[in-house]
């Protein structure tokens, strides 16, 4: 074919969307308040006081709570409990997800019949029904939250691990390892790994605001931490209660997530697209 | 005299535009096309020969912003100056097209009568002639016998037979002008003699103008009146056929004429280049070969690839192959695609597992199943069809080079003689696949093939993706290495120009059968009946 | 012909063998799940204090839940293939008519939702293919970067402080409409974002090429070559897209007060009605089951290349 759009691709590939720097800047800083959150409270956010319901001032930008808890403290505190939580579920997903698939694929197609019907199973579950069923069966809690979400997420990971493998073994430069007598250890560590890293890196970042909301979700539905826990979640859950005397409780925490969601989808997208499109069927 | 051609291009140009402004694709074509006759447009990837054409039927690549400037004019209409609805008009009507891909330009969830159907209808034919017309168009180009024809989908029909469907299609407007682009490139010779000669026949028949684009002089020749040389959009040298086959007067005419194997004259120990032609040397005439050991021999070779799913019967893929390859000597394999060439080359190496037969190389057997140690594959090395695909795009071209040394922990060499060998710059090592082009790609990965000095080289189709001028520099290079290495290579291609030029013997596979061995001369020239894959329904 | 009568129906079969093992393998998981709980639903109430011993015991009895888990098992699969789940312990009822009672909010919640999704989330990216004008082409972008980046969750209780309790437009509790919008718009992005993409990819296939060459109208070759083409790996997804739907349909119950499955759930999690919670599971996942077998045959039906 002699006309060839390959030169177009690359101009517009150099260009950073002001959205994908956006999320940059907003993930930045979700992790600087996450890192240095006792620094920044103004207040003790585990701290009673009488001044409840406040509407934000001087002392108290973002007001004070039903219990009188200085709300931006609490938010801040949040932002690392929330982004621990989020972080610990998906790392769960993605070591059952990938650990499992990637062994299953090197034993055969036995092995992989086996281990995907499992997947399979878990995917037709609704992912908040399985963890609601998940939490019922065991103790509610921050520990069963995040196992029951790694759980429900791990599909995600084994689906994309197996896309990859297997485009990866279907590329000729496989083939011509194998011909010039590479061992299959060293294609798969040289020529397939590298690929299924970074689809995994790109998932984890898709799939990590999606544990966040999902956390908070449980939490709202009294499923997660305990109450005293300040996730955004939790915060959500409690002021809800009390909507009237204090809009602005709920709105932090709305806001918040909102925001860090916002800003984690975008670059996971940026990085879904930059990696590979043709991805993008398995990471639904 | 140029108001009465069809196709009237004066100084068309056509830029891309990009972000940093414009790049021109097409820089001033100038020709003429009159009624009935045929016009070629001749030259290779990026000569701007596809955007021409395209230009004029006003069908960019979407979401490419064209800049068309100059004047074309198709029977009188400015189609520069013509706004879409009414261009849209013109096509199908007036200007059919064929591609180059017939898989691919068919929708595939349609039934193949019902996208020539939709084309009459555009055309502006009755719901009640349109039926009876696709029944016709099915008969003039040639798909009569095929029953159901109408109601098959285009992946159940064979490269052929989609070309023939695209052909219907583009026809069912009864146009003044056909445009055809590379309408061969993708198909098997066989098949592709068969659409060429059909090709002038509907074109004799309906009295219409034929613009013809390929890269491939040699098919050209046997079409066209007039041929328009093209390189990097601009035009080399316009003539009649004759004159430009027969008489080029531009260095890069004749070069493209030498290096394309099967038309330069007699046969020479390498293919011309346009570097040649300007130093003025020409290369010896062929010398046979006197064929040394035999380094690899095969007997019986079975390969059968197990059905998909459930109840599905395995396809035979090779039944009972048997073959020698000797030292300094190159077997040519041809056939048509599906004939079992590939999967031969495949299996010779262990990429595939045979059933049964036996593989030796320097008198040591080989396991058929596919399983080799590391030091049987150091003697038999594979070079791809695909060169880009070959090379990890992740790794440089250093990296890909020194891997078949790490891998068999011998001490890692120097990267330039290697490259020096295949006649590349070291300063190439530090790239990556994407910066370089196909025939530079393709001497990398002999290169690397070379670089375990095995005695034996499959080379599968390993020219099939490139220009005629790459061709020749990559061809050219085995050769050396060939007479350097004393190398026995099984050269694997569709093409029998090239396996004329480049093998001492060959094979002709049809239907996991080798169908006959001979030398080159006898085989494709002696008896051409036998040699031809016809295509079956 | 009988051949391919054969190559047609055999693949058929293993997808609906395929969907029965999944089906099997939730109601063997529903059943495990709750017998992972640390002591039984007896014990659970007899320390809640309700229960006397004695009270205990016969309970277990009525239950069956005095012999082997086997034997418990068996005769729980029993009752469920009879399409029985059994009584609520909480309400006594049987808990085929709760679910029959709680599913009308979530079908009409979860319809509504599917029906605005599929509108705007094939329409969008159609408008757009068509006329390629910044207006629709901005639509879907919109569209798709709200379903990326704004939780449901949020969104819902946001709506809930403004619509509901500063601006008094709907009631706090019962409004379908707003829900129903929000997953929509949801369903919609994410289908948007799919379509708008594969329809982007599909535009540059050759096919398309002699379609415009055929001299067609935009609107011809985006409905006839461009949509087909793109819709047959949504259709895939479209099990995943309504579990999805239900999921949010969960959430949205609880936030906006409707009696539907996803508060009957959590009532039932929070007052340890284990059968209850079983049911649902039971239930759901093999609507999802079902919708993902419809897709693949439907995905079947529209790519002739499919298992051929």
């Amino acid at each position: 074919m002699s006309l060839t759009l390959a030169p177009f691709a690359a101009l517009r590939r150099n260009r950073i969307p002001p959205l994908t720097a956006v999320g940059v800047a907003i993930v930045v800083l979700l992790i600087g308040v996450a890192l240095l959150g006792p620094l920044l409270t103004p207040h003790d956010p585990y701290q009673f006081s009488i001044r409840m319901d406040e509407s934000p001032s001087a002392d108290h930008w973002l007001g004070t709570d039903d219990q009188g808890h200085d709300v931006l403290s609490r938010l801040i505190a949040g932002t690392r409990l929330s982004l621990m939580f989020g972080a610990g579920a998906a790392l769960i997903a993605l070591g059952i997800g990938a650990a499992l698939s990637l062994v299953a694929l090197s034993f055969g197609r036995i092995a992989e019949t086996g281990v995907f019907s499992f997947f399979d199973l878990i995917r037709a579950l609704p992912g908040i029904l399985f963890a609601l069923a998940f939490v019922a069966a065991f103790e509610p809690g921050a520990t069963s939250v995040m196992l029951a979400l790694g759980v429900s997420f791990s599909p995600m990971f084994a689906m994309i691990t197996r896309a990859t493998w297997r485009q990866q073994m279907a590329r000729p430069y496989v083939a011509a390892a194998q011909v010039l007598g590479a061992s299959r250890i060293r294609v798969t560590v040289v020529h397939v790994l590298p690929n299924i890293i970074g689809a995994l890196v790109t998932q984890f970042a898709i799939i990590l605001p999606r544990c966040i909301v999902l956390e908070s979700v449980m939490s709202f539905l009294g499923l997660g931490v305990s109450p005293e826990t300040p996730t955004w979640g939790r915060m959500i859950a409690n002021a809800t209660q009390n909507t009237e005397a204090a809009p602005h409780a709920v709105l932090a925490p709305i806001l918040a997530l909102s925001v860090a969601t916002f800003g984690m989808a975008l670059v996971g997208d940026a990085m879904r697209r930059g990696f590979d499109p043709d991805r993008r069927r398995i990471a639904v | 005299m140029t108001s009465t051609a069809l196709l009237h291009l004066r100084d068309l140009t056509v830029s891309i535009r990009t972000s940093g402004g414009a790049t021109p694709v097409v820089r001033g074509i100038s020709l003429d096309l009159f009624a009935g006759r045929t016009l070629a447009i001749v030259g290779e990837s990026g000569s701007g020969k596809t955007m021409t054409a395209m230009s004029i039927l006003g069908l960019g690549p979407p979401g490419t912003p064209l800049i068309v400037g100059g004047e074309a004019r198709f029977d009188g209409y400015d189609l520069l100056a013509m706004p879409e609805r009414e261009m849209r008009a013109l096509r199908g009507r007036r200007i059919g097209a064929v591609f180059q891909d017939p898989a691919g330009s068919m929708n595939p969830l349609m039934p193949v009568g019902e996208q020539i159907r939709e084309a009459a209808r555009a055309a502006g034919a009755e719901r009640a002639v349109a039926s009876a017309k696709v029944v016709a168009l099915l008969d003039e180009v040639g798909l009569a016998q095929v029953p159901e024809i109408a109601g098959r989908y285009p992946h159940e029909l064979s490269g052929g037979q989609q070309q023939r469907c695209m052909i219907a299609l583009a026809l069912a407007g009864d146009p003044d002008l056909l445009v055809a682009d590379e309408p061969t490139t993708a198909l098997d010779s066989d098949v592709a003699d068969q659409i060429i000669a059909l090709l002038a026949d509907l074109r004799a028949r309906r009295g219409m103008a034929l613009l013809f684009i390929s890269h491939d002089l040699a098919v050209v020749s046997r079409l066209a009146q007039d041929i328009v040389v093209m390189r990097d959009g601009q035009v080399v040298e316009f003539g009649s056929t004759g004159q430009i086959l027969q008489n080029p007067q531009q260095d890069y005419t004749k070069a493209l004429i030498a290096c394309t194997p099967g038309t330069g004259g007699p046969p020479r120990a390498r293919l011309m280049t346009l570097d040649m032609i300007r130093s003025g040397t020409v290369p010896g005439p062929r010398r046979p070969t006197t064929p040394g050991d035999t380094v690899v021999s095969v007997r019986d070779l079975m390969v059968k690839y197990p059905g998909r799913g459930l109840l599905r019967l395995g396809h035979l893929a090779l039944q009972g192959v048997s073959l020698e390859l000797r030292a300094g000597s190159s077997l040519g394999l041809v056939g048509a695609s599906g004939s079992g060439k590939s999967t031969l080359g495949r299996a010779l190496v262990g990429l595939v597992a045979a059933q049964s037969g036996e593989i030796h190389i320097n008198g040591l057997e080989l396991a058929a199943s596919g399983r080799r140690t590391a030091s049987d594959r150091r003697n038999m090395q594979y070079v791809f069809q695909d060169a880009s695909g070959a090379l990890n795009p992740r790794r440089t071209i250093g990296q890909s080079l020194l891997e078949p040394q790490r891998i068999h922990g011998l001490p890692v060499g120097a990267l330039e003689p290697m490259l020096a060998e295949v006649g590349l710059p070291a300063d190439i090592a530090r790239r990556f696949p994407a910066e370089l082009s196909g025939g530079q790609l393709q001497r990398v990965t002999i290169a690397r093939a070379l670089a375990l000095e095995p005695d034996c080289l499959i080379c599968d189709e390993i020219t099939s993706a490139l220009d005629v001028s790459s061709q020749a520099q990559v061809l050219n290079v085995l050769s050396d290495l060939q007479e350097r290495r004393n190398l026995a290579i099984l050269f694997i291609s569709h093409d029998r120009a090239l396996v004329e030029h480049f093998c001492d013997r060959v094979l002709v596979m049809k239907g996991g059968h080798l169908a006959e061995e001979g030398t080159v001369m006898d085989t494709i020239n002696a008896s051409p009946k036998s040699a031809k894959v016809h295509e079956t329904v | 012909m009988n051949d391919r009568l054969v190559q047609t129906l055999v693949p058929i079969g293993a997808d609906i063998f395929r969907s029965l093992m999944i089906a099997a393998g939730i109601i063997v998981f529903s059943f495990f799940l709750i017998r992972m709980i640390p002591g039984d639903i007896v014990d659970v109430m007899g320390i809640e204090g309700t229960l006397t011993y004695g009270q205990q015991d016969a309970m277990r009895e009525s239950l069956g839940l005095d012999v082997g888990w086997w034997q418990q098992f068996t005769a729980w699969l029993g009752m469920v293939a009879g399409g029985d789940f059994g009584a609520s312990l909480r309400y006594g009822t049987p808990i085929l008519d709760l679910l029959r009672v709680a599913m009308a909010p979530t079908l009409i919640l979860g319809a509504s939702a599917l029906a605005i999704g599929l509108t705007l989330g094939i329409g969008l990216p159609v408008l757009a293919c068509v006329f390629q004008k910044p207006l629709f082409v901005g639509l879907v972008q919109f569209i798709t970067l709200w379903s990326i980046v704004v939780p449901t969750f949020s969104i819902g209780i946001l709506s809930v402080i403004v619509f509901a309790v500063w601006l008094g437009w709907i009631p706090a509790i019962g409004n379908i409409m707003v829900p129903a919008i929000i997953l929509g718009m949801d369903t919609a992005g994410t289908l948007a974002k799919m379509l708008h993409e594969d329809m982007v990819d599909t535009e540059r296939a050759a096919f398309v090429r002699t379609a415009r060459a055929k001299g067609l109208s935009r609107w011809r070759i985006v409905l006839r070559h461009i949509l087909p083409n793109a819709l047959t790996v949504v259709v895939a997804l479209f099990g995943i897209l309504l579990a999805g739907a239900l999921t949010g349909a969960i959430t949205m119950e609880v936030v906006f007060g409707l009696p539907g499955l996803g508060t009957l759930t959590l009532q039932a999690i929070q007052g340890r009605d284990y059968p209850v919670v079983q049911a649902v599971v039971i239930w759901l996942g093999l609507t999802v089951v079902i919708a993902n077998l419809i897709s693949d045959l439907v995905q079947r039906a529209l790519d002739p290349r499919i298992g051929r």
